[in-house]
């Protein structure tokens, strides 16, 4: 060992030491040490310097990490700072369109675009300068109105596919545009490897650069459509249900739909924290592709407004303009073979052409159209558009025509075959448009398409080509207007009017043949101009020569503005040129659309009179002009600028206040750019006329320009008169006028007709009209309403069948054919079958619903009738009309206080105000016997303090009448407080008469303020009268009482209620000759009729408790139309005071026999009698006091219809219990009690004891006699019909203390009972008529 | 032992030499010595042995017909420069190639996060193995000789034994520090007669005998307890010992704190076929990559029993816990070579020496070879289990990496399955991150085996990947569930 050489240092020797020492220590184990074994061995020093040394390392490792993490998020900050996406710069904002890329997805899929493809088209957008904006710029574009930067581009991504994200952020990052990203959330919740993750999604949103919109859940699956499997899209297509061998209902495909976008939404929402904010279809598809989808179509759009703010397709078509629908916005799905350049071209070709296009473009550049489908190619400069094999037709649409609202169009065509067709104003997807058709049959037609509706027809005609086959067509669209000119000469007869709002849209060419393959039409010229505003005048001398009028009717649709010349003003004295008639031109303006302003040539400014611009205002003003146009081009000399700008700003300012425009036309040597801008700058009412287009003056700011346009002060052009005509047109004959105001004419003359009761006249006037406007459904429907009133109910019910025929809109008409059939002529199934189909086609139309309700009603169906109305109140709790309705169907009177309440706080509504009252009288609210409910709030209304004096007066009108009234018509007028219903108001001799129209059966003079009169009185002086005469009370829809005669003798009183005859008293009459006096009266239950100050029958008629109100008025009836009649001499009428007999409480009672003898002399005009029978005890219980039954007087009251309602002594409210009241009511017969209160109760006692009696059949009156100043607190409450009219309120009435004795019951009987009217205090000669004055007052009878 | 051949006298016949047979007759062991001192008390029960002697037979010389030049040269050779340069840029296209997958997966973590996160730890962990290991130095040759016992116990190795001991004999440790024990396990052979005639020609040979079978760790700790050097080299019966190899793996001991020293060992029988091919290439990589990693901060998780070195005093303090050791509760035979590893890693350090080569027989025929595997993969789940209340006590970097490699191969499957089944199921297409981060790192390492040892099976490197990834990894979870079978693969196939 010691010879083997080895290099070891004095360590190593050291450590070997060591070791020879524990060798020997540890040689062979020894059998007495066995422990020796699990000794451990020595651990080096350097062991736990190792050890600590690990410590350390793993300090310096957690130092690390923890560093790590710390800094984690400045560092994380840092970096997405650095990478921060930051948008491309935008430039300006203050373009109104924008273009919209899809793109289906980025990836090497050959079917898609490739990454270095999308690169190119970035790159070549890039250099032509295409503005990339967001969905919230859209948003804000359509919502807010907020402008675009130019060349605006949307870029968005479908199906949110993995490869479009990953390849296409960083060029789109590098740009500096944003884009979006429309998720289908389906494949990413099923975790497709080719869909993004949410992961993502939020990084994107994280970065700003991206928007995520919803592409739906399911949308790309399909649904089986049909029972032979066919498979169809699943948000387009109902679904078939093989096990019912159905289609899936509207409701059930609605919910179907709304399910998806509420998952869609709600999935988005959990994993991004944001609403989706717009709504791309699943294949683009919203229905549009099947014509017949209406519904599917109508419902997509609803449910992307509901869910979504904007909804996006995709296809041949970028553009979006303001007048693009914001929930179906174009986007150009970008194709695989695009090159970037295709790209640019492909977007440079769809703005929009403002200039419009011009025959070469057209007929060569390709890219001026969209293909749609069949065949389209350009040939040889000549577009053919003709059908493949396969299909029947071809449609192209025109690129960049989406703003063509106002324009002239030329086409030079041949149609080899099939029916030729251009599209205006077009919508791709085929939801609105115009449709001008043309058939290889000669004939020709125009229809119209709303959204969401069924194309109409506007107006057919026949047309002849000429030998070549050539066609040359003319179209002219302005505002409403539509004419057109084959080969020069008109189309159809008249100007067509376009229905609803005018909107601008594509214009789309298309060919149709029924046979495949076979329509073939070549277009060899095309031309499609904007038009501009122009003015139309012509020089004074034209305006006698003959013709004009026609020329107008072929050419007035190029123009906007009509200034017929009016005068030369020159010098001091101005001239009227023309005796031309304002009215005409008035009509011949409204009938083309076109401004009426009316030329003055100014020749001279000097020293004009200051008042000129004034009178000539008013005079425009006078003949409903629009504004003056005024001419200053032929001033003589040549005035300073400063003097014209005076006069335009002194004729500028009258016109203002008037409301009137003002075009001017200045000297040419004035018609300049700084001019101009000066001008409009100043005066922003202001246009001005120039000879030439605009462009010429604002060539080279297009800003400015624009500006003018949009503010309406364009710069107009005048016509430079090439014609020199007269206005003939002044003595034409109805027939050389357009049919617009021929109809109009028609349509006055048979009004006037009807109005005169000469309805055959009107028939024949009414039934030219609809010969002449065959598409009109107008005529037909008035010719219904004059059989209807003729009472030919069949020929009426053809007539409005036929008018809902040609427009099937008319939801009152239906209304108003399903009364008809229900009620006249019985056929109440068509009835039903009628009201059925319109509530399927307009499900929730509150008319239809109601109308409904009302025929159910008829039926006595009341129960589905509730359902319906509370269906219509569901929907809408402020509807008026159904609330009204269901008043008379609630069977429990708190159900209808309820209703009443509701109605209360209907008209409660702040501004209602005045409306409110109207609809109560419109709606006879106050005719139910719980009206008094709304008339604390009348009152309130009329005392309220209004700046609209118009709101109270209002309400006045529906107060019950406070005075009596008493006219005679001796001075030959009627005063205010009467409403004639009448065919003349021939008042002669002091006498009235009262006659029923040719048109009426009866004519009516109402009381006015009369529908709440409770107790009162109507007094007529008649003289001479036709047919049954009546004088009404409280007369309702079939409730009333009335008191006349007939001419077969006899008198009487009837008590009519609910359509049917409730009481009658009758006896022969003869009406003596000179004047009768008739006087019909209700004093509470009882109602009188009498003669000449006598009573009329034995005794009084009872007015039952559920008697509704009504107006109080004067009638003559006959069987015959404009038969009726009535001279009156003299009426009067007015509320009657009430009167209570009351037993304040005594000690001794007064017997049967002894009240009978105080009472007897009251009986008529008494309405209550409360004698003191009952006690309240300490503990509330109410009991009889009295011993004897007092047969007498109870036979009296009945007798009389006064009401019995014995006294309660030492009442007191708390404790009073009101169901033992009424128990006793019913258990003794009585009406109900009068309360002796101590003191009043409060209100709130009030209104529960309101509610209490509400549904019981018990009266009571509170009061409280106020011993020390002879008055009597009295308030009422009762369920039906009470003694004081108006509001329910606390009354005080003066006591009449009625002396014991029987001998002064006379005196009492002159002093109280008012059968004739005392002399009015203070009538002045002066006025004889009417005589108005205070009614007795009430009193109370103190016995 | 003195070369007869030097003798220039005619030869003699061989004196007669008389032993000692030192038995117990409680643990039923006899431990046979010649000129060796006999022991005198049994190491297990510590009872006095009895004695006898016995003849030893006469010594026959033992054939090492081995040309060990030609071996070495044989499994060493250096491929052209030029091919090593083409491979060096294959691999670190490769590596390139890998690592932007790696990236690329990142941004798109959330399609396969359980693949993604999976690979870019085994990513990161395989790279560390190949940067660590690239820092590693074997220990220096300083001359260290220290007394050491050369131990080998084995059992029905009656073929090899012999050749085995001539094999440590002329392995060149000079003769008076070295003493070698073999210990015969209960063999049902002729292993112990195998074994006095080596003894006979060896006379310092010790060798035991077992009369019944124990158990390897029973040998190994029997002859540890015989052993009276200051270092345990052990030996597999079947391994060949390089020359001066073991004289180089007692180098690392110079430093105190080492426990342990493992050798290199190749497959001898590599070129038998493609199973030991590619068991040679695995074998290879293991130890130049992965031991030699370990080895730099001194964690080797197993140091092999066929070839490796022990501080025989560190065996002794941990004896008692490794041959009683436990498993969920049960006590039994588990102790083996990795276990041992554990406890003696807790308190010191363990190396790697490259430098000392080895060679040993790996299974011929994929039966054994997949009980071998099964039983590898059921020791190294419980060392690994077992390490990992005290490995984090060592520095970070080991740490790290065993808590890796203990999760990894758990994992592994599933995401393999995820990979390569579901994701081609349910999407169409194979993970192919997955597959091309494979095939990257077993190309690395393959090329790495043949650019150091020029063998040309290199390519069988992917035929252990497949095995492995399709059939072998699986074990892992048989493993877990029967960690507490004692059955040994490869040997008890034998005894059966």
């Amino acid at each position: 060992m010691t010879e083997h050489p080895s290099p070891f240092s004095q360590a190593e020797a050291k450590h070997r030491a060591e070791r020879e020492n524990s060798r020997d220590a540890q040689a062979y184990p020894q059998p007495d040490s066995p422990k020796g074994l699990r000794e451990p061995p020595v651990a080096p020093a350097r062991v736990a310097a190792l050890k600590a040394n690990y410590k350390q390392a793993w300090l310096w490792f957690l130092l690390i990490v923890s560093l790590l993490v710390a800094w984690g998020i400045p560092i994380r900050y840092a970096v997405m700072r650095y990478l921060a996406f930051r948008p491309a710069p935008t430039g300006p904002r203050d373009a109104h369109a924008f273009v919209a890329l899809a793109y289906e997805g980025i990836s090497d899929n050959p079917r898609e675009v490739s990454v270095d493809q999308f690169r190119q088209h970035l790159a070549a957008l890039r250099r032509a300068g295409y503005n990339p904006i967001t969905l919230r710029d859209v948003y804000d574009f359509y919502n807010e109105g907020k402008p675009l930067p130019r060349k605006a581009i949307l870029m968005s991504f479908d199906h949110a596919r993995k490869s479009s994200y990953f390849d296409a952020r960083s060029p789109l990052a590098s740009a500096g545009w944003p884009a979006v990203m429309f998720l289908w959330t389906q494949p990413i919740e099923d975790r497709d490897p080719s869909a993004l993750r949410w992961p993502y999604v939020r990084a994107m949103l994280g970065s700003g650069a991206w928007e995520v919109g919803a592409q739906s859940h399911l949308g790309f699956t399909q649904v089986t459509a049909n029972n032979d499997g066919t498979r169809r899209n699943f948000m387009t297509s109902p679904q078939w249900l093989p096990a019912e061998m159905r289609f899936e209902t509207p409701e059930a495909f609605s919910q179907r739909l709304q399910a998806d976008h509420e998952f869609t939404r709600d999935i988005i929402v959990r994993e991004t924290n944001r609403q989706p904010r717009a709504f791309a279809f699943p294949y683009g598809d919203f229905g549009q592709y099947d014509e017949r989808a209406i519904l599917v179509r109508r419902l997509n759009l609803d449910l992307v407004s509901k869910y979504y703010d904007l909804g996006f397709i995709h296809g041949t078509n970028a553009l979006n303009t303001r007048f693009t629908d914001p929930r179906r916005l174009n986007r150009l799905l970008v194709q695989r073979d695009w090159t970037g350049d295709d790209l640019v071209e492909r977007l440079e070709n769809a703005w929009p052409r403002e200039q419009g296009i011009r025959d070469l473009q057209a007929r060569t550049s390709k890219l001026t159209w969209l293909p749609d489908w069949g065949r389209f190619a350009l040939e040889d400069g000549e577009i053919i558009l003709s059908a493949t094999d396969e299909t029947t037709g071809a449609k192209a649409w025109m690129n960049g025509s989406d703003l063509f609202g106002d324009f002239q169009a030329r086409f030079r065509l041949t149609l080899e075959k099939g029916q030729f067709g251009i599209f205006l104003r077009g919508t791709p997807d085929g939801e609105s448009h115009l449709f001008f058709g043309l058939g290889d049959n000669g004939e020709v037609w125009l229809r119209q398409k709303h959204t969401g509706m069924n194309p109409f027809t506007l107006a057919t005609a026949r047309y002849g080509a000429d030998e070549s086959g050539s066609i040359l067509l003319e179209l002219d669209l302005r505002g409403r207007l539509f004419s057109a000119k084959i080969n020069g000469r008109p189309l159809f007869q008249e100007v067509v009017t376009v229905r609803g709002e005018p909107r601008p849209g594509m214009m789309g060419l298309s060919i149709w043949d029924p046979e495949p393959g076979a329509a073939a039409a070549t277009i060899r010229m095309l031309e499609v101009q904007p038009l501009r505003n122009r003015l139309l005048t012509w020089a004074p001398v034209s305006s006698r020569e003959p013709g004009l009028a026609a020329w107008m009717n072929t050419h007035a649709t190029r123009y906007t503005h009509l200034s017929p010349p009016w005068l030369r003003v020159s010098s001091r004295s101005h001239s009227e040129q023309l005796g031309w008639d304002p009215e005409l031109f008035r009509m011949f303006a409204d009938v083309y659309a076109m401004r009426f302003t009316p030329e003055i040539l100014m020749e001279n400014l000097e020293n004009f009179d200051p008042s000129l611009p004034e009178r000539l205002a008013d005079f425009a003003a006078g003949v409903g002009a629009d504004g003056i146009y005024c001419n200053l081009s032929e001033l003589r000399g040549a005035p300073p600028l400063s003097r014209i700008t005076a006069w335009i700003q002194a004729l500028s300012q009258a016109l203002l206040e008037r409301d009137l425009q003002l075009k001017i036309r200045l000297s040419p040597a004035l018609e300049r750019e700084s001019t101009f801008s000066a001008l409009l700058q100043s005066l922003p009412a202001l246009t001005v006329v120039v000879q030439d287009s605009p462009q010429a003056y604002f060539q080279d700011s297009p800003l400015e320009r624009a500006r003018i346009v949009t503010i309406e002060t364009a710069v107009i052009r005048p016509q430079s008169i090439p014609f020199h005509t007269q206005l003939s047109g002044l003595d034409a004959t109805v027939n050389e006028w357009v049919t617009e105001v021929r109809s109009r004419l028609l349509r006055e003359q048979g009004q006037e007709a009807f109005n005169a009761g000469r309805f055959d006249e009107a028939l024949e006037i009414w039934g030219r009209w609809s010969e002449l406007e065959p598409y009109n459904a107008e005529p037909l429907r008035l010719q219904g309403d004059v059989h209807a009133r003729r009472s030919e109910f069949n020929r009426a019910i053809d007539l409005y069948r036929a008018s809902l025929d040609r427009s099937p809109g008319q939801i009152p008409l239906v209304v108003l054919t399903a009364r008809l059939l229900d009620v006249n002529v019985n056929q109440p199934r068509e009835a039903m079958d009628m009201l059925n189909l319109y509530g399927r086609l307009f499900p929730g139309n509150p008319e239809i619903l109601l109308a409904r309700a009302e025929a159910l009603i008829r039926r006595n169906r009341r129960d589905e009738a509730t359902a319906l109305i509370t269906r219509v109140i569901d929907n809408d709790p402020e509807d008026l009309n159904a609330r009204v309705l269901l008043h008379g169907l609630l069977p429990n009177p708190l159900q209808r206080i309820e209703n009443l309440d509701a109605i209360k706080t209907i008209g409660a509504r702040p501004g209602m105000e005045p409306h409110f009252a109207n609809a109560i009288e419109a709606n006879h609210l106050l005719i139910w016997p719980e009206s008094w409910r709304l008339m604390d709030y009348i009152e309130t209304q009329v005392a309220r303090e209004s700046l609209d004096p118009e709101g109270p007066a209002a309400f006045t009108k529906l107060l019950p009448r406070d005075t009596v009234v008493r006219e005679n018509f001796t001075l030959g007028r009627m005063s205010d407080h009467w409403n004639a219903f009448s065919d003349t108001d021939d008042i002669e001799d002091g006498g009235f008469l009262l006659a029923a129209t040719p048109a009426t059966a009866e004519a009516v003079l109402q009381l006015n303020r009369s529908t709440a009169l409770h107790s009162a009185f109507l007094e007529a002086a008649i003289e001479d009268a036709r047919g049954f005469f009546w004088l009404y009370a409280r007369r309702g829809d079939g409730t009333m009482l009335r008191y006349g005669f007939d001419q077969t003798g006899q008198i009487f009183l009837q008590l009519w209620q609910n359509e049917r005859l409730i009481s009658n008293t009758n006896r022969f009459w003869t009406r003596p000759t000179g004047i009768t006096r008739l006087r019909l009266e209700i004093r509470g239950d009882a109602a009188f009729g009498f003669i000449d100050g006598e009573p009329a029958f034995g005794a009084p008629i009872r007015i039952p408790d559920g008697f509704g109100l009504g107006w109080w008025g004067i009638s003559p009836w006959a069987p015959d139309f404009g038969v009726a009649q009535v001279i009156l001499r003299e009426v009067a009428g007015g509320p009657i005071p009430v009167r209570l007999a009351i037993f304040p409480p005594r000690p001794e009672e007064l017997t049967d026999n002894e009240m009978l003898g105080l009472l007897r002399h009251h009986t008529r005009e008494l309405q209550a009698v409360a004698p003191q029978w009952y006690v309240q005890e300490i503990n509330g219980r109410v009991r009889l006091d009295v011993s004897q039954p007092y047969p007498n007087l109870r036979m009296l009251t009945r007798f009389h219809h006064i009401r019995l309602m014995p006294g309660v002594r030492a009442a007191s409210h708390r404790t009073l219990d009101l169901e033992q009241l009424a128990e006793l009511a019913a258990r003794d017969n009585l009406y109900g009690f009068t309360l002796y209160f101590a003191r009043m109760p409060p209100q709130e006692w009030f209104d529960q004891a309101d509610r209490f009696v509400a549904d019981k059949n018990l009266s009571l009156l509170a009061v409280h006699i106020r011993e020390h100043d002879g008055h009597v607190d009295i308030r009422e409450i009762t369920p039906h019909i009470g003694l004081f009219a108006g509001a329910r309120s606390i009354r005080t009435i003066p006591i009449q203390r009625n002396a014991q004795a029987k001998d002064t019951a006379e005196a009492a009987e002159n002093a109280s009972v008012e059968t004739t009217p005392p002399e009015p205090p203070s009538a002045s000669q002066d006025e004889p008529a009417p005589i108005t004055f205070p009614p007795p007052p009430d009193k109370v009878l103190l016995f | 032992m003195s070369d007869p051949s030097a003798s220039p006298r005619r030869p003699t016949p061989p004196r007669k030499k008389q032993g000692t047979v030192s038995r117990c007759a409680k643990c039923e062991i006899s431990v046979y010595t010649i000129d060796s001192p006999a022991p005198a008390v049994c190491p297990f029960c510590h009872r006095a042995l009895e004695h006898k002697h016995f003849d030893a037979p006469p010594p026959e010389k033992v054939a090492v017909e081995d040309d060990v030049e030609e071996h070495v040269r044989r499994l060493y050779r250096k491929p052209h420069p030029l091919l090593v340069g083409a491979l060096g840029l294959i691999g670190t296209i490769l590596l390139s190639i890998a690592v932007y997958f790696q990236v690329v997966n990142i941004e798109h973590y959330y399609y396969a996060p359980m693949v993604n996160i999976y690979s870019l730890i085994v990513g990161l962990f395989i790279v560390s193995r190949f940067i660590l290991s690239s820092f590693y130095r074997a220990p220096l040759d300083v001359g260290y000789r220290p007394k050491i016992s050369v131990l080998v116990p084995c059992m029905n190795e009656e073929e090899a034994i012999a050749r085995s001991i001539a094999r440590v004999y002329a392995e060149g440790y000079p003769d008076e520090l070295r003493e070698v024990i073999t210990v015969n396990d209960g063999s049902t052979d002729n292993t112990l007669h195998e074994m006095l005639r080596a003894q006979a020609a060896f006379p310092r040979l010790v060798v035991a005998n077992f009369e019944k079978n124990r158990g390897l760790c029973y040998g190994m700790a029997y002859s540890t307890l015989l052993a009276r050097g200051e270092f345990c080299v052990f030996v597999d019966s079947d391994t060949f010992i390089m020359p001066g190899a073991i004289g180089k793996l007692v180098q690392g001991f110079v430093d105190n704190t080492v426990g342990g020293i493992a050798g290199h060992t190749d497959v001898e029988n590599a070129r038998v076929n493609v199973l030991t091919k590619m068991q040679d290439v695995r074998y290879f990589f293991s130890y130049k990559i992965m031991k030699a990693a370990e080895s730099v901060y001194g964690c080797v998780s197993c140091l092999p029993g066929c070839f490796s070195a022990y501080r025989r005093a560190c065996v002794l303090h941990v004896m008692d816990e490794w041959m009683n050791e436990k498993v969920f509760g049960q006590s039994g035979n588990y102790g083996d070579d990795r276990s041992l590893t554990n406890l003696i890693l807790k308190d010191y350090r363990i190396l790697y020496d490259d430098e000392s080569l080895a060679t040993t027989n790996a299974p011929e025929d994929w039966r054994t070879y997949t009980k071998q595997q099964s039983r590898w993969m059921r020791s190294s789940v419980r060392g690994i289990l077992s390490a990992t209340t005290f490995i984090w006590k060592k520095h970070p970097v080991p740490a790290l990496s065993w808590y890796a490699m203990m999760m990894l191969p758990i994992i592994e499957p599933v995401i393999m399955v995820q990979a390569l089944v579901i994701a081609p199921l349910m999407q169409g297409f194979i993970t192919t991150s997955y597959l091309f981060g494979v095939s990257a790192i077993t190309m690395i390492w393959s090329l790495y085996h043949f650019q150091k040892t020029g063998r040309t099976h290199w390519w069988t490197g992917f035929v252990f990947t497949f095995t492995y990834i399709v059939f072998y990894s699986w074990q892992i979870y048989y493993a877990i569930f029967t960690l507490a079978t004692k059955s040994w693969g490869t040997r008890g196939a034998k005894k059966s």
